[in-house]
């Protein structure tokens, strides 16, 4: 378990991980708050 | 100092003086919703989707897409020309990005906001190296990251620039001119 965490916590597979979160969180708001062209609501 | 001080004046006076129009007219533009070829491109918009649309049986499902497709063009449309953004002769919508508070939305506030997150970033990176520089085995925790650290230091750098601005006072954000190596001349 404990390597497995370490495995975890290397940069790629960290930046794997941040990036696919990153990705995720802004298609997802591009799904919510579409066609933005600045701070109107 | 003192020059930093005079160009600071400068800016100040220009900023003072500067012509502040409301939305009306910036080089040519109308707001998108009383523009004619705003509207004119929205009802083309539509029209084209409900002609690819009879191609389809009603309600298979790429006419359902279809459909949907109409909404999401009206919605678009509709947003656009319940804001301040302007049109131009093209019926699209066009930025102003020089600065004028009346369209911060389009450029300021995003700008600004671009700028906060990649400080953000910046921030808690030095600061990570920085913090894991004064343990045992610096090169080891750049590879195999100390996520605890990493995470505490990620959520509290909300605050960088007042403490990139504490540093700078301090003397601690900029090494002295002797540590800084030149090539040789």
């Amino acid at each position: 378990m404990e390597n497995f965490q370490k495995y975890l916590s290397t940069a790629p597979v960290l930046l794997t991980l941040l990036l696919t979160f990153t990705a995720g969180m802004i298609i997802e708001i591009n799904r919510f708050f579409p066609d933005t062209l600045g701070f109107y609501f | 100092m003192k020059r930093f001080n005079l160009i600071a004046l400068l800016c100040l006076v220009f900023l003072a003086f500067a012509p502040d129009q409301a939305s009306a007219d910036i080089g040519g533009l109308t707001k998108c919703s009383d523009s004619p070829a705003f509207t004119k491109r929205l009802n083309a918009s539509v029209k084209k989707l409900e002609q690819r649309k009879t191609l389809y049986e009603a309600d298979s499902p790429p006419a359902l897409a279809l459909d949907q497709q109409i909404e999401r063009t009206k919605a678009r449309f509709d947003k656009y020309s319940r804001s301040d953004l302007l049109c131009g002769k093209d019926g699209l919508p066009h930025l102003i990005a020089d600065g004028r508070w009346s369209h911060a939305a389009e450029f300021i506030m995003p700008g600004f906001g671009f700028i906060y997150i990649s400080g953000w970033i910046g921030w808690v990176g030095r600061k990570y190296i920085r913090a894991v520089s004064t343990t045992k085995n610096p090169a080891e925790s750049e590879i195999i990251i100390n996520v605890p650290l990493a995470l505490k230091i990620m959520t509290t750098g909300y605050i960088w620039p007042i403490s990139a601005w504490q540093e700078l006072i301090s003397g601690d954000l900029v090494a002295p001119k002797d540590e800084v190596t030149v090539s040789p001349r």
